[in-house]
């Protein structure tokens, strides 16, 4: 009887049906990470547990990291920012569409020959990643990823879910710096850095908070004829509310994007101060050539539209997608800096330009 | 005697179509009145007497949204329905539609390349001051236009309109092969922005562009029109119509032109709409019960803006902020609509002799 | 003056690496107006092609092919629909179309780019629905029709053309014998209006009974012609069919279904009808029926009386008949 139950259970453990998941249980180093914005994962004793490793998973995982994996591949440019800040970034061997990457010191690893191009985002050549010979892949599975990381497994190469971008504030994000820093044995880097980044960021909070004018702001861009803006609770809705602005959805409850006709946007936003963020468009004429009903908004004949544009890389891509998520002081100061100059006077923007 | 019976349905006909006229300006007009923005009645009387509603943001969303997107509904609506029609007529097939010879996949395969290659061409784009809009449109146009140099080509070489057919519906595999091969070398955002066009949208065209588009499918319509005459003749079967005295490979050729000005120049300002092309003649044809293109097309084109301005009502959801693409709202409202048709009429003969 | 007329046509195939297939060469016929004319020959002959070349839709081999005296390249489509008018055996592709509406459309070399009938259109077609006797259909809708009905419609579409030809393709083919002699009378009454009719047909009815002349396709023959009489009494159509082989009774214009004979003969007597439809059924248990017979079978419209030179029978029905020679022959099996 007891045998049975134990084939029973040995069986459940094979499919992969028990949760928790574990992993490297055997002899997992002592973690003193501390969480604190971060909703999505967590660190008890050895284990580091993510909670949601992907939408909707019901199921936690958790990790015991061992010793700090050599030799990484990573999936996504969020990841990169977070290796180059704990100053690992040389370990990563492979990526998939290295073009987009555009962090100056990783191009040049990617220049040199270090990190090896697995192709397309979402369908990597897994013979190569193979090859390669990773300790570790870090991954995120948005829903369509998985069959290809089960296959990573299958292969015997860990495959550590990350759900940073499932996080809603944006210093629960960033936290995730510590997550890897787990991973690496660089806990107390990430650490200080993280507070550093917190501190900075309460401190431009709590300057913004003074403000008694809250400019009005629009966002987003229309795609056909349907206006693609940020949810009342998403990330960027946050950061326009600690800049000392009025986002105009703010109240709105979806924390993804909001789908909504121009006539609505215009009735409610004609007249806003603001315009941020304006997806791939560079210039107001860019805007006015793919629709000349942009140039009745008055933030547009006012000049006052910006997007996140101002560090390109080399082949196009946008830095602000790659590391601004573990810098949101840095977006904040932006912000406030577009929203109420006179609080930072001496300051240059980061990632934000108003478009010429 | 027999021409009393002509002049008696001749009447008859007449009243409908008046009817119809009637019901798509009334249609036009509560299109326009209703949207997201609730514009009060009285404002809307002045706006439509005087040119102003009281408000300058509501003159604005009248003249420069509701007003064009209300115009283009009805010309999508006309172009798309009439080219079904010429497609199901000149291929003997209930299920061929605007773009069965590929033309929405070779509009595809340039707004693909457009987009992927966005890129390159950002420079060029500065530099010679063409708008976003207006490139893909071009890329669009230039991609159906192709597909339709190449079927007409095949068209004059070859004496059967079935074969022409499948040669469309390769072609149209091919293009769409290439779409995702190009889609899988891309990034998330490019990928995104083609999703967004594929679903198709009537908001998207302002008056610049509409400039182009209203001319270009007039021409279309009234092709159509003189279309009608030689068409019926393929009512009888290809043999009868050449013993008629029809050039079947001049005329052939003038409705793959005619369909692809139509349908390649709605793709390439409101992306490919699916279902309506193909639906609407056989709902068209089921109401008012006749085949006769002479009375076919003027239906067509009154009760297809009609309906697509009922569409884009519903894809409005008046009263909300959000929208539904107007590709899942023709399918959604217009399938069950054809079935229920289908069903009451109970006419098996209409399901295989169209 | 002949309405069709041609001069040493060659008919057949151009292929592309090979000499053209010639299917007939040499051919030499002409229609006249008031004549009804039924194309025969085997499948595969050249009837088809011959039809495709007169009517312009594939090019000829060689020779002339005339209208009046118009030769054919001088008509373009709209001259030559005009001339010539065609009912098929295929179905038009819709059925959602009226009578009416699908008669109109045979105006189409005459009406304006719109479709719009003069009042002329307006009297062909009164006149086409007239003579066809379809006026109580007019309004009905194709799909409402029977097959007789709608080859009635066919026939009066093909008369708005106003065509002074009309080529038919197995007018009666699908047809029941009412509507087959329906249709027959019909031609005959438009052939009477002075226009010319040529059927391609393989039916032995319309060809032998309602054809003035027959055209005859031959297999590497030159193509023969005459009145339908002539060319069964000399083997012509005989010899055209491949029917020598299998007893097609030319006289009677009926198929003898071979059945071999079981030896026994009879003589037969009685009234033409009687005689006949006895006869047929004799010959299909095979029974000889011969003039020299021992036995003799009586006829009279009700009563069969069987005489051996041993005994006699009386029979009420040509079933009782059959069954008394089929127990004669087997005569261990009881009736």
């Amino acid at each position: 009887m007891k045998r049975s139950r134990f084939i029973f259970l040995a069986i459940l453990i094979m499919a992969g049906c028990t949760p928790p998941k574990e992993k490297g249980r055997a002899n997992g180093r002592a973690l003193s990470t501390q969480v604190k914005f971060a909703e999505k994962f967590t660190v008890e004793k050895d284990d580091i547990i993510v909670k949601e490793p992907w939408p909707g998973a019901v199921a936690p995982i958790s990790y015991s990291p061992d010793t700090p994996p050599q030799r990484v591949v990573v999936t996504s440019t969020t990841h990169l920012a977070y290796l180059e800040m704990l100053g690992v970034e040389d370990r990563i061997v492979g990526f998939p569409s290295t073009q987009y990457i555009s962090s100056p010191v990783i191009r040049k690893l990617v220049d040199e020959g270090k990190i090896t191009d697995l192709g397309p985002d979402g369908s990597m050549n897994l013979e190569l990643l193979i090859s390669l010979a990773p300790d570790a892949v870090f991954a995120f599975d948005m829903g369509s990823e998985s069959t290809i990381l089960d296959k990573i497994e299958e292969s015997g190469i860990p495959v550590i879910y990350n759900a940073d971008f499932l996080e809603t504030s944006s210093l629960g994000r960033a936290e995730w710096l510590k997550f890897f820093g787990a991973f690496f044995d660089k806990e107390k880097e990430a650490d200080s850095i993280f507070t550093s980044v917190v501190q900075r960021y309460d401190s431009l909070k709590t300057l913004a908070a003074t403000v008694e004018n809250k400019p009005t702001i629009v966002s987003g861009v229309m795609y056909g004829d349907t206006w693609f803006l940020p949810g009342g609770q998403n990330w960027a809705a946050e950061f326009y509310q600690d800049a000392g602005g009025q986002y105009l959805w703010e109240n709105d409850s979806t924390s993804g994007w909001l789908e909504i006709s121009f006539e609505s946007v215009f009735e409610k936003a004609g007249e806003a101060d603001f315009w941020i963020g304006t997806s791939t468009f560079n210039t107001k004429s860019e805007l006015a050539g793919q629709d000349t009903r942009y140039t009745h908004f008055g933030a547009f004949k006012e000049d006052r539209v910006y997007n996140y544009n101002k560090r390109l890389g080399p082949t196009g891509g946008y830095d602000f997608f790659e590391s601004a998520y573990t810098r949101p002081d840095r977006v904040l100061a932006d912000l406030i800096f577009i929203l109420h100059p006179e609080l930072l006077p001496d300051y240059d923007t980061y990632y934000f330009q108003k478009l010429p | 005697m027999i021409t009393q019976f002509l002049e008696a349905s001749q009447k008859k006909w007449t009243k409908v179509l008046i009817g119809l006229a009637v019901a798509l300006v009334l249609c036009f007009l509560v299109n326009v009145a209703l949207g997201s923005v609730t514009i009060p009645l009285s404002n809307l009387l002045s706006f439509i007497t005087s040119g102003n509603s009281g408000q300058p943001s509501w003159d604005m969303i009248l003249s420069n949204f509701r007003l064009p997107k209300a115009i283009t509904a009805v010309l999508v609506g006309s172009a798309l329905g009439v080219s079904g029609l010429q497609m199901q007529t000149l291929f003997r097939n209930p299920l061929a539609g605007p773009y069965i010879l590929g033309i929405s996949s070779g509009a595809g395969l340039g707004v693909a390349i457009a987009i992927f290659l966005g890129f390159y061409l950002g420079g060029f784009l500065e530099l010679s001051g063409i708008g976003r809009s207006w490139l893909l449109v071009a890329s669009a146009g230039a991609g159906s236009f192709l597909v339709l140099l190449i079927i007409s080509l095949a068209a004059t070489r070859l004496k059967d309109s079935i074969t022409l057919l499948i040669i469309g519906l390769m072609f149209g595999a091919a293009a769409g092969a290439l779409v995702s091969i190009l889609q899988f070398f891309s990034q998330a955002e490019n990928i995104q922005a083609y999703v967004i066009w594929s679903f198709g949208s009537l908001g998207s065209l302002s008056w610049s562009e509409l400039y182009v588009f209203i001319p270009v499918i007039l021409i279309g319509l009234i092709g159509s029109v003189l279309l009608s005459k030689p068409l019926n003749t393929l009512l009888l079967g290809e043999n009868y119509a050449v013993s008629l005295g029809l050039n079947i490979k001049k005329i052939r050729l003038l409705i793959i032109i005619n369909t692809a000005i139509l349908a390649g120049t709605v793709t390439a300002f409101c992306g490919p709409i699916a279902f309506f092309g193909v639906a609407l003649p056989h709902l068209t044809r089921m109401l008012f019960n006749t085949s006769n293109h002479l009375l076919l097309t003027p239906l067509i084109i009154l009760f297809g803006s009609a309906l697509m301005l009922i569409f884009d009502f519903i894809a409005q959801l008046p009263g909300m902020e959000a929208t539904l693409p107007i590709n899942a709202v023709t399918a959604l409202f217009g399938a069950p609509f054809v079935i229920y048709i289908l069903l009451r009429k109970k006419n098996l003969n209409y399901a295989y002799q169209s | 003056m002949s309405l069709l007329e041609t001069r040493s046509l060659s008919i057949g195939y151009t292929q592309k690496a090979t000499s053209p297939k010639v299917l007939q060469k040499d051919v030499n016929l002409s229609i006249n107006p008031g004549e009804i004319i039924s194309l025969m020959g085997q499948n595969g002959v050249g009837k088809t092609t011959f039809v495709k070349t007169i009517s312009g839709l594939i090019p000829r081999l060689s020779g002339e092919v005339y209208y009046h005296h118009d030769p054919l390249e001088h008509l373009n489509a709209n001259e030559l629909a005009r001339r010539l008018s065609i009912v098929l055996t295929e179905k038009p592709y819709s059925h959602n179309i009226s009578v009416l509406e699908l008669i109109a459309i045979g105006r189409h070399p005459y009406s304006n780019w719109m479709g719009v009938l003069s009042d002329k259109d307006k009297k062909a077609i009164d006149w086409a629905i007239n003579e066809t006797h379809i006026n109580y259909l007019a309004d009905k809708k194709l799909y409402e029709l029977s097959d007789g009905q709608l080859q009635k419609v066919m026939i009066a579409r093909a008369l708005a053309q106003e065509t002074d030809l009309i080529i038919l393709d197995e007018p009666a083919a699908h047809l029941d014998l009412y509507n087959k002699i329906e249709v027959m009378t019909l031609l005959r009454s438009i052939a009477q209006k002075g226009k010319g009719i040529l059927i391609s047909t393989h039916d032995m009815q319309i060809s032998t009974q309602l054809s003035d002349r027959l055209w005859l396709f031959n297999f590497n023959e030159p193509v023969q012609q005459g009145t339908p009489e002539d060319l069964i009494l000399d083997g012509t159509l005989e010899k055209t069919l491949y029917l020598q082989d299998y007893g097609y009774d030319m006289i009677h214009g009926s198929i003898n279904i071979g059945t071999p004979e079981n030896g026994t003969s009879v003589k037969l007597e009685g009234p033409e009808a009687v005689l006949f439809w006895t006869s047929q059924a004799l010959r299909r248990n095979g029974i000889k029926v011969s003039e020299s017979a021992e036995t003799t079978v009586s006829c009279s419209k009700k009563e069969w009386i069987i005489r051996t030179p041993e005994s006699s029978k009386h029979c009420t029905t040509i079933g009782e008949l059959l069954a008394y020679f089929r127990q004669a022959a087997n005569p261990g099996s009881r009736l």
